[in-house]
């Protein structure tokens, strides 16, 4: 994996691979994101299910304005 | 024609003046007419613009003001001043986002601005995922997110705390080439006394949705109040490319 770093300063530019430290810390924030992504989507279906129990779907409530 | 007349109350010559009087009636005359109108146009110098004054019938003078200086009022009446400063917009980077990377920093970003502006374009991926943001290299649990909009075929607005970083703009991406825009700005980001935060205004091509995202988002970061001085932006996925643009506004 690679790291592009921009000096703003400077305006040195590089391209380097990620240190050790990185690369733990880009896994954590990878399984971070998947759970929160996976939490946003599994609150969607249960929303969606919620409502089909009601006879409803997303997009009658998209026609109200809801 | 009333006599004297009705706006400035000029005398005229009479019908039952005497000729021999018309001459030094119209002296009276002419010189009341010239009176008023130099009270009414008080101007000497080009440019000068007069305006009503508290005495009736008679203009203030106001001397043309300097280059660059605007008309505004003060005490009640129009004055020259200053023309506050306008928004200008610097560069301070430009350049490709290097493909095969996953994570872009823009480090040594200095304070001597009033607000940053990252524009990212034409951002694209490898692979379907999302993008991130940091600043100051702090991947505690101090970043809060609102956002939104029209993704996944889905009117959005939601919002969360205590995340480890930014994700201003939802997803995934859709991997591949795409004509992506993502504005991000950051307000107030020199000042050393409180939180910061950043806007964020995108349009991408959703992975979960109908080509098109729209997102509207707001970011808060509560774990220093030091000046902004880095932004990383990571992707899941290695870049395939786009172009970022680092503006200072002042």
């Amino acid at each position: 994996m690679k790291i592009q770093e921009i000096n703003v300063n400077s305006g040195e530019e590089i391209v380097r691979d990620f240190t050790a430290d990185e690369i733990d810390q880009f896994n954590l924030d990878q399984e971070a994101e998947a759970s929160a992504v996976a939490a946003a989507q599994a609150a969607t279906e249960s929303a969606e299910a919620k409502l089909a129990a009601l006879g409803l779907t997303a997009d009658d409530l998209k026609a109200l304005g809801l | 024609m009333s006599n004297p007349t009705s706006n400035y109350n000029f005398q005229m010559p009479t019908s039952t003046d005497l000729v021999t009087d018309l001459p030094a009636d119209f002296e009276v005359f002419g010189q009341a007419v010239d009176t008023r109108l130099k009270a009414l146009q008080p101007g000497t110098t080009l440019g000068d613009l007069a305006y009503s004054s508290s005495t009736a019938n008679t203009n203030t003078r106001l001397g043309i003001g300097s280059t660059g200086q605007v008309l505004t009022v003060a005490g009640g009446v129009p004055t020259w001043a200053t023309a506050p400063a306008a928004t200008s917009m610097t560069v301070l980077a430009s350049g490709n986002l290097a493909t095969g990377t996953t994570t872009t920093t823009f480090n040594s970003i200095s304070s001597a601005y009033l607000n940053l502006r990252l524009v990212i374009r034409g951002f694209n991926g490898s692979g379907n995922n999302t993008l991130t943001m940091r600043v100051n290299n702090d991947s505690g649990a101090n970043y809060a997110t609102y956002y939104s909009g029209y993704e996944a075929n889905t009117t959005r607005s939601q919002g969360s705390i205590g995340n480890t970083s930014w994700n201003l703009t939802g997803g995934p991406f859709t991997g591949g080439s795409y004509s992506n825009l993502m504005v991000y700005d950051f307000a107030d980001y020199a000042n050393t006394t409180t939180r910061k935060l950043v806007n964020c205004q995108a349009t991408f091509f959703d992975a979960n949705g109908p080509a098109t995202a729209i997102i509207n988002a707001t970011g808060g970061y509560s774990g220093t109040n030091a000046a902004i001085s880095r932004i990383d932006i990571t992707y899941g996925s290695n870049v395939n490319g786009g172009t970022y643009i680092l503006y200072g506004v002042s």
